[in-house]
C-alpha cells in the first residue's frame, strides 16, 4: 500500500472521530420532549403536575437582600440565596401547611395554612413567625420544623445570615419567641440546619452549618476579603454548632466537645443512619470543598469518614444532600448536587452508594450518578426523593439556575479569570470582575427524573415542569391527603411554585406518620422498613425511609413517609426502628392509607 | 543541514531480569495498593510526630514519592541509560502528587467492573483509559503508516495530558480527545512536519465540538503556590536543559503588559485580569504545551516572536469574544500559522534539492526527531503537550534545532 493512500486512511480516520464527537454531542443531547396533555403524560409515566400556586392562593415572591456596598459590583452572587421552604402541620390539623422564608431586609415570611379545599392562606403575621428580616438582624435563609420540647407542636428554628432564632409553638395558636432563652448563638450565617437526636435521648438537638464566616456582619464589612479561599479545598467559612439539647428549652453548644471542627462553606445537611450503627450520621455538603461524612459513636462523639470513603477526595461544589433507597436493598443513597455548565465547569452531580458488603467504620461509597444519567443537571441546588407516580420506585426532583438577568451575554468567562487563580486573589471580593448585569447560568430547567428501574430519565417538561426560574429548594408533601406526593419549589428571586400531582390511580401507596413517646415525639430519626409485592416484583422488595428534621437544601419535606407501591400491591410488613432503639412491627399493614403509629410505651 | 541523531544504546537485560522487575514492580504496585491506608497511616503518625499537626495530603504525597522511588530503583538501568524515559517519569510525578494532593485523578463508577470483580473494583481512572487509548492508536497509526513500531513515551504523556486537561464524567471525551490528538499527528503535517500540537489540537477539538460534556482543567490543585512552584521547577529544570526556556518567558513578559492593557478597556480589577498567571493549567500550558519543539519553530527569536504572537491572539480572543479558552485558541490558530511560515520561508530550492541526498534520521531510536526537516545532535523525546524532554540531563544541546 503506498504512502499517500496510508495517509488518506489515517486522514478519514480523524475526520471519522472528529465527526463521532459531534455525533456523540447530538446522540446524548437530552430529549427536549414538549409538554404533554395530562392524559398522554398520565397514559406514559404514570402521572403529571400542573403548577397552581396562584389558584391555590399563594403569590409569594422571594426578595433578596441588598448586603454591603462594596459588594455591589457582585452582589447578585453573594446575596444569591435565601429562597427555601419547609412543609409542616403546625396546628395538627391533619392538613399539610408551608412556610416560605423571604430574604429581602423587612420582607416577610409567610406561613401559608393548608384550608383543606385547595387553597391556602397566609397565617405568618398573626402567628408572629414573619416578621423575622427586620434591619440589623440580618435576613432569613431557611428553617427547621421540630418539637423540640416535645409537647406534639412542632416549633420553629430559623437560620440567617444574622441573628437565628427558636419559636415555640403555642399549640397551633401562635408561636412565643424563645431564642434568648435558648442561648443559641447571637450570629451566624448559615444556610442549612437540621434537628436531630444525636445521642438518643429523646429530645431534639440542632446541628446548625455555617457558610460564611461567623464573625463577618454582611451589611457591615470592614474589607472585601470575605470570599473563599478555593474553589475546592476552602476552610474559611462559617464554623458548626451542634447544639444539645438539655430537653429543659436550653441548649448547651457541644461541637468541640464531639468533635466536629470544620469550617467548610456548607449548603446543606443530612442526617441518616449511614454506618449502621443505630445512630444518625451527619453528611455535609459543602461549596467549594469536598463532603463530609461524621460518623456518629454512639451519640458521644463524630468522626469524619469522608476522607476514607471517597466521598471526601473529590472536591466539587456541593449543594445539597438527600437520602434515598435507590437500588431497594436497605441502604440509602445520598445524592449530592453540583456545578456543570458546558465548556466551562463540568462536574456532574454526585449520587454516592455504598459499596457493597462495606457498613460502619469502614463504609466505602461509589458514585453512580453517571451511571443512573442523574449526573447532568446544571448549576444544581436542592433535591428530593420521591415516588412521584406511586410505581414502587423513588424518582429525583431537582432545581437548577444560579443567576438570570436580562443581558444577553454570562459571567462565565469573568468568573473563569479568577476561578483557578491563588487564593490571596479569589478570597478578595474587589478582585472579582463587576458583573454588570451579566447571567451566571441562568434559565435553567428543573430536572425530574422518572426511575425506570436502573435508569433514570429526565421528563420534567413532558409531565408539565416548564418553569425556569432561579430553583433552590424543593419539598415533596402531600397537600390533598390523597396519596400523591405534591411538589413545592422556592426560587431565588421568583415566585414560590406549587406543582400538584396526578398520578395513575391503579399506583398504590402507603404513608406512615410517627410520634415518639420514649423517642423525641417528631420520631424524627425514626425508620421504617417496608416489604411488599407487586405486579412488577411478585418476588417483594424493600426499601427503607427515615424521618427526617429537613431534607435536601434549604427544605423540609412532610414529616410523613410515603411509599408508593406500584400496581395489585400487598405489604408482607413494615418494621419501625424507633430512635429509642425500640423495633415495632407492623403485619400486612392496609394499602393506601395513612397510618398514624405511636411509638409502643412498652 | 542534517545529522544523523546518535543512536539509544539501550542496556543488554536478560528476559530473566526484565521478567524479574516487572514481577517486582507488579509485587510492589499490589503490596502499595493493598495497604495504602496503612502505609498512609504510617506516614501521617511520621508527619505529626515530625511537624506536630495533622495534613491529609502530606501522607499521601510522601506515600507515592516512596512508591516511585522504588520503582525507579527496580527499573534504573533501564532507566538511566534511556533520557526517554526520563519525562513520562516526571510528568507521572506530577501527576502523582496532583492527585494525593487534590484528587486530579477522579475516578468513574462502573457497575459492569463492579459485577466482574465481584465488588472488589468498582471504579477506574479515565486517566489511565486515555493513556491505553493514547498508546494503542500511536502503535496502530506508526505500524501502518512507517511500518514500525513507536517509542511509547510521546503517546502515554499525551494519555496523562489528556487525563489532566480534560474535565468530564463521561469516559469517552477522554478516549476521543486521546485518539483525536494521536491521529492528528499522523495527519495534520507538511513534510514531516505537524502542525498542531497534538495535545492542543485535541484538547481544542473536544471543547469545540462536545462543549456539554467537557471541560478544560480550570479550577484544581488548591488554588495553592505549590504546585505553581513545582511545576515552575520541573518546567523550568527541563525547558533550561532544551534552551527552551525564553519561550515561556517571553509569553509572560507579553501577558502582563496585555493584561493591564485588557484591564484598562473592560475595567476589570487588574488583579483578575493578572489572575490566569496563577492558574496551574497557566503553568502547564506555558512549559509544556506552547513549547513543544516538533510544533514550535527553529529559530530563537521566531520562537520568541511566535510566543508573542500567541500572548497577542490570546489578548484579542479575550476582548472580542470573551472568549474561556483563550489560551488554547490562541496557540491554535498562531502554532500552525507560523509553521507554515517557516516551511515556506526554509523551502530548498532546486539547487539544493539536487544535490547530495542527506542520511535519514534515526527514527527508530529517535522516533520525533524524525518529525522535523532538521534535527539535532542529541535526541529529542516530543511531549504533545507537555513539550519536549530533550537530553536535558547535564547539557543544552537542544537549544539550537538548526
Amino acid at each position: 500500500m503506498s504512502r499517500t493512500i496510508k495517509q488518506i486512511i489515517a486522514t478519514a480516520l480523524l475526520a471519522s472521530l472528529l465527526g463521532g464527537v459531534a455525533a456523540m454531542r447530538y446522540w446524548q443531547k437530552p430529549s427536549a420532549e414538549s409538554s404533554l396533555e395530562g392524559k398522554e403524560a398520565l397514559e406514559r409515566y404514570g402521572f403529571y403536575l400542573r403548577e397552581s400556586a396562584r389558584a391555590a392562593g399563594i403569590d409569594f415572591v422571594h426578595q433578596a437582600p441588598t448586603l454591603d456596598a462594596k459588594l455591589e459590583h457582585i452582589m447578585p452572587i453573594i446575596a444569591s440565596m435565601g429562597a427555601s421552604v419547609q412543609v409542616v402541620d403546625f396546628d395538627r390539623d391533619g392538613l399539610l401547611d408551608i412556610y416560605v422564608i423571604n430574604s429581602g431586609e423587612g420582607s416577610k415570611n409567610c406561613l401559608y395554612k393548608n384550608m383543606g379545599n385547595g387553597t391556602f392562606r397566609d397565617v405568618a403575621q398573626e402567628m408572629g413567625v414573619a416578621d423575622l428580616n427586620q434591619p440589623g438582624t440580618g435576613v432569613c435563609m431557611g428553617a427547621v420544623w421540630g418539637d423540640f420540647d416535645n409537647d406534639g407542636y412542632e416549633d420553629l428554628f430559623v437560620y440567617k445570615w444574622g441573628k437565628p432564632e427558636l419559636y415555640h409553638n403555642d399549640k397551633g395558636k401562635g408561636f412565643t419567641r424563645v431564642t434568648d432563652k435558648a442561648g443559641l448563638p447571637p450570629w451566624v450565617n448559615a444556610n442549612s440546619a437540621i434537628w436531630v437526636d444525636y445521642n438518643r435521648d429523646g429530645h431534639l438537638d440542632l446541628f446548625l452549618a455555617g457558610y460564611w464566616d461567623e464573625k463577618l456582619d454582611l451589611w457591615h464589612l470592614n474589607d472585601t476579603k470575605i470570599m473563599c479561599e478555593s474553589f475546592e479545598y476552602a476552610k474559611n467559612g462559617g464554623r458548626k454548632y451542634l447544639l444539645r439539647n438539655r430537653g429543659d428549652g436550653t441548649f448547651e453548644d457541644v461541637t468541640e466537645q464531639v468533635g466536629i471542627t470544620s469550617r467548610r462553606w456548607t449548603l446543606a445537611v443530612g442526617a441518616a443512619d449511614l454506618c449502621g450503627t443505630g445512630y444518625p450520621d451527619l453528611f455535609l455538603a459543602n461549596d467549594y470543598a469536598v463532603s463530609e461524612v461524621f460518623a456518629n459513636h454512639a451519640g458521644k462523639r463524630f468522626v469524619e469518614i469522608g476522607r476514607n470513603c471517597d466521598i471526601g477526595t473529590h472536591p466539587k461544589s456541593g449543594m445539597n444532600v438527600s437520602f434515598g433507597d435507590v437500588f431497594k436493598r436497605g441502604q440509602f443513597g445520598v445524592y449530592v448536587s453540583n456545578i456543570s455548565e458546558p465548556g466551562n465547569l463540568v462536574q456532574g452531580n454526585n449520587l454516592w452508594m455504598p459499596k457493597p458488603g462495606t457498613s460502619g467504620e469502614s463504609l466505602q461509597f461509589v458514585n453512580q450518578a453517571g451511571v443512573l444519567d442523574l449526573e447532568r443537571g446544571g448549576w444544581s441546588w436542592g433535591a428530593q426523593f420521591g415516588d412521584l407516580n406511586n410505581d414502587g420506585l423513588l424518582d429525583l426532583f431537582l432545581t437548577n439556575g444560579y443567576i438570570s438577568a436580562d443581558s444577553p451575554e454570562n459571567y462565565w468567562y469573568e468568573y473563569s479569570l479568577i476561578a483557578g487563580a491563588h487564593k490571596i486573589v479569589i478570597s478578595d471580593a474587589q478582585n472579582w470582575p463587576p458583573m454588570k448585569g451579566r447571567s451566571l447560568s441562568g434559565n435553567q430547567s428543573k430536572r425530574l427524573w422518572l426511575n425506570r428501574d436502573g435508569r433514570f430519565v429526565d421528563v420534567a417538561r413532558a409531565v408539565g415542569v416548564t418553569d425556569q426560574y432561579d430553583g433552590r429548594a424543593v419539598a415533596l408533601a402531600d397537600f390533598g391527603n390523597r396519596g400523591v406526593l405534591d411538589v413545592v419549589v422556592a426560587n431565588q428571586k421568583g415566585p414560590l411554585l406549587l406543582y400538584r400531582t396526578t398520578a395513575a390511580p391503579e399506583n398504590q401507596w402507603v404513608q406512615f406518620e410517627l410520634e415518639g413517646t420514649k423517642s423525641n415525639r417528631s420520631a424524627i430519626g425514626a425508620r421504617v422498613t417496608l416489604n411488599w409485592k407487586n405486579e412488577a416484583r411478585p418476588e417483594g422488595q424493600e426499601q427503607i425511609q427515615e424521618v427526617s428534621g429537613g431534607n435536601g437544601y434549604a427544605s423540609q419535606n412532610m414529616r410523613r413517609l410515603h411509599f408508593g407501591l406500584g400496581k395489585n400491591a400487598r405489604i408482607d410488613k413494615a418494621v419501625i426502628r424507633w430512635p429509642s432503639g425500640r423495633d415495632q412491627l407492623l403485619s400486612d399493614p392496609a394499602i393506601n392509607t395513612l397510618h398514624k403509629i405511636q411509638e409502643p410505651i412498652q | 543541514m542534517t545529522a544523523k541523531a546518535a543512536p539509544v544504546s539501550l542496556p543488554k537485560a536478560s528476559p530473566v531480569v526484565i521478567a524479574l522487575r516487572f514481577l517486582s514492580s507488579a509485587l510492589l504496585l499490589a503490596l502499595y495498593f493493598s495497604f495504602y491506608p496503612q502505609i498512609t497511616d504510617l506516614f501521617a503518625s511520621l508527619f505529626q510526630a515530625v511537624a506536630g499537626g495533622e495534613s491529609l495530603a502530606a501522607p499521601k504525597v510522601a506515600a507515592v514519592t516512596v512508591l516511585g522511588i522504588l520503582l525507579v530503583a527496580i527499573w534504573w538501568k533501564l532507566i538511566r541509560s534511556d533520557v526517554r524515559f526520563h519525562a513520562p517519569i516526571l510528568i507521572t510525578y506530577i501527576l502523582a502528587v496532583g492527585d494525593a494532593m487534590y484528587g486530579i485523578l477522579e475516578n468513574h463508577a462502573s457497575p459492569w467492573l463492579s459485577q466482574l470483580t465481584h465488588g472488589q473494583v468498582t471504579s477506574y481512572s479515565p486517566t489511565f483509559v486515555a493513556i491505553l487509548a493514547t498508546i494503542a492508536i500511536d502503535m496502530v497509526l506508526a505500524r501502518f503508516i512507517r511500518g514500525k513500531w513507536p517509542h511509547l513515551s510521546s503517546a502515554y504523556i499525551t494519555g496523562i495530558s489528556v487525563g489532566i486537561l480534560i474535565k468530564s464524567p463521561e469516559l469517552w471525551p477522554f478516549i476521543m480527545c486521546g485518539l483525536i490528538s494521536i491521529a492528528s499527528k499522523y495527519v495534520l503535517r507538511v513534510g514531516n512536519r505537524h502542525l498542531w500540537n497534538p495535545s492542543n489540537f485535541g484538547v481544542t477539538a473536544m471543547l469545540l465540538l462536545a462543549g456539554e460534556y467537557v471541560a478544560s482543567l480550570s479550577v484544581q490543585a488548591g488554588n495553592e503556590v505549590w504546585p505553581i512552584i513545582v511545576i515552575w521547577a520541573i518546567g523550568s529544570l527541563i525547558l533550561y536543559g532544551l534552551g527552551r526556556l525564553h519561550i515561556p518567558l517571553v509569553f509572560l513578559a507579553c501577558f502582563v503588559p496585555l493584561a493591564l492593557l485588557r484591564s484598562s478597556l473592560t475595567g476589570n480589577p487588574w488583579r483578575a485580569e493578572l489572575a490566569p498567571m496563577t492558574w496551574p493549567m497557566f503553568q502547564l500550558y506555558i512549559f509544556f504545551m506552547i513549547t513543544d519543539p516538533p510544533t514550535t519553530t527553529k529559530k530563537r527569536w521566531s520562537q520568541c516572536l511566535v510566543a508573542a504572537l500567541v500572548a497577542v491572539m490570546e489578548t484579542f480572543l479575550r476582548l472580542a469574544f470573551r472568549d474561556v479558552h483563550s489560551l488554547y485558541h490562541a496557540l491554535f490558530i498562531v502554532g500552525p500559522v507560523s509553521n507554515l511560515v517557516e516551511i515556506w520561508l526554509t523551502k530548498p530550492n532546486k539547487a539544493e534539492l539536487s544535490g547530495p541526498r542527506l542520511e535519514p534520521l534515526a527514527a527508530a531510536t529517535v522516533p520525533h526527531s524524525s518529525n522535523r526537516d532538521v534535527t539535532t545532535p542529541h535526541e529529542v523525546v516530543s511531549l504533545p503537550n507537555a513539550g519536549a524532554v530533550s537530553s536535558w540531563v547535564g547539557q543544552r544541546g537542544g537549544r539550537e534545532l538548526s
